[in-house]
């Protein structure tokens, strides 16, 4: 399968919210508004795709006797940390009035279950830091395609009648398992062959 | 504040039903009981243990070097947890995969380590800390609990022949094979745990207007429940 192929069936079908679980919490907190959705995203792409390099450039000095588990969550957690700190410095330094409307946030947007859970993933025996960037962008895209779906869903639900007791979290979380149905029936196979 | 309080301010704040913290774990980890119910100790012991480090150097830490302090706590704490798994329960650890290393990055544990953990004094701490991850941990199993009786009929203690909690859309084509195995999917969690609350919601709107209608005064209540303060509609 090419690298786009690849690419597609992360963003589409093997969509990193759904299969692993990571980023349940701004998937909750998605609203109506798409454009927020989109920023949400393209800020969680940002640092995915940033996240990825970091931890590269510090895998390199990693021992290679280190490889275990335990000392990749230390190691990874720490990188992520340092990279939404320099970020935030970053921020501060170029545009400190959106560093003040994100102040509280900012550092933790980064330091996400997504963010950790992608790098995770991807630094793993046989994976190349090429093949971990599409990885990366994929799943952000992957996330994209949700939060915009879900954004569209709670807007038409607003004008429909929703039972008192499912309105709020209750029914976003039911929409969010029938997009992961939906998303479920596309066949992975089918996209291997046409890619 | 009195213990009572306590009790009724964690249980108000419950952070899975009301704060809704740590939900990806309600769906990743709640395929089967019981690597949901190791999760969810692990996240108590972990919550715990950096809380009460917390709050004891709270006086000691610049406010500038508090969060890079606190990155560096969880993911020792989440480390030594994963080494602990692996040696003593490593069937279990397998099946639960990458949610052992996201313990690390929860943002109920970040959360209670900025808001409570550097403001007050290390008993307190470690008492609200642990009733949070008890509550976790009690709502985590009781998912996981209906899951696998949904899918499996029976809750299994020890057997690990599942794929693990990670099969999701991965496993396309399932549907049609086996359709009582959607529960074990996240689309099936995601389902589960959506009902749950409307049940939920709906068990407290039905026993405030019990209440209502048992009051002479006929005092107004305020809406409760998912839909309402913790909701988002």
């Amino acid at each position: 399968m090419s690298v786009f192929g690849a690419g597609v069936v992360l963003a589409f079908i093997v969509t990193i919210i759904f299969t692993e679980c990571c980023g349940g919490c701004p998937l909750i907190d998605v609203r109506k508004n798409s454009v927020s959705a989109f920023v949400s995203a393209g800020a969680l792409i940002f640092i995915l795709t940033c996240s990825i390099f970091c931890t590269a450039l510090c895998g390199c000095f990693l021992p290679a006797g280190l490889t275990g588990v335990s000392i990749r969550i230390v190691f990874f957690t720490l990188a992520l940390g340092g990279l939404m700190l320099g970020v935030e410095r970053g921020l501060r330094w170029f545009h400190p009035m959106l560093t003040r409307l994100l102040a509280p946030s900012l550092p933790l947007i980064g330091i996400d279950c997504m963010a950790l859970g992608v790098v995770l993933l991807v630094f793993r025996p046989g994976v190349t830091p090429a093949e971990g960037f599409v990885i990366a962008f994929s799943s952000g895209a992957g996330f994209l395609v949700i939060l915009l779906l879900h954004s569209l869903i709670r807007v038409k639900l607003a004008c429909g009648e929703v039972p008192k007791p499912l309105r709020g979290v209750p029914i976003v979380l039911l929409a969010a398992g029938l997009i992961s149905m939906a998303l479920a029936a596309l066949d992975t196979a089918l996209l291997v062959r046409l890619f | 504040m009195s213990g009572a309080t306590d009790v009724r301010h964690a249980i108000a704040r419950n952070p899975l039903f009301i704060l809704l913290l740590g939900v990806g774990a309600a769906f990743g980890v709640t395929a089967r009981f019981m690597p949901a119910l190791v999760v969810g100790l692990c996240v108590t012991v972990v919550t715990a243990g950096s809380s009460l480090l917390f709050s004891l150097l709270r006086n000691s830490l610049p406010p500038g070097f508090r969060l890079p302090f606190v990155i560096f706590v969880l993911a020792v704490f989440t480390a030594g947890v994963d080494l602990l798994l692996m040696a003593l329960v490593p069937a279990v650890r397998i099946v639960i995969g990458i949610h052992i290393p996201l313990i690390a990055v929860y943002s109920l544990i970040l959360g209670r380590a900025g808001v409570y953990a550097f403001g007050r004094r290390a008993g307190r701490t470690v008492f609200e800390a642990s009733g949070m991850g008890v509550g976790f941990t009690l709502l985590l199993s009781a998912i996981a609990g209906v899951r696998e009786v949904v899918v499996f009929g029976a809750i299994a203690m020890t057997t690990f022949s599942h794929t693990g909690p990670s099969a999701g859309p991965a496993a396309a084509g399932a549907f049609e094979k086996a359709p009582a195995a959607i529960p074990a999917t996240s689309a099936g969690a995601l389902v589960i745990v959506g009902s749950l609350m409307g049940l939920v919601t709906a068990a407290v709107f039905w026993v405030r207007k019990r209440n209502c209608v048992g009051r002479s005064n006929g005092k107004k209540t305020t809406e409760g429940g998912f839909s309402g303060k913790g909701g988002l509609s």
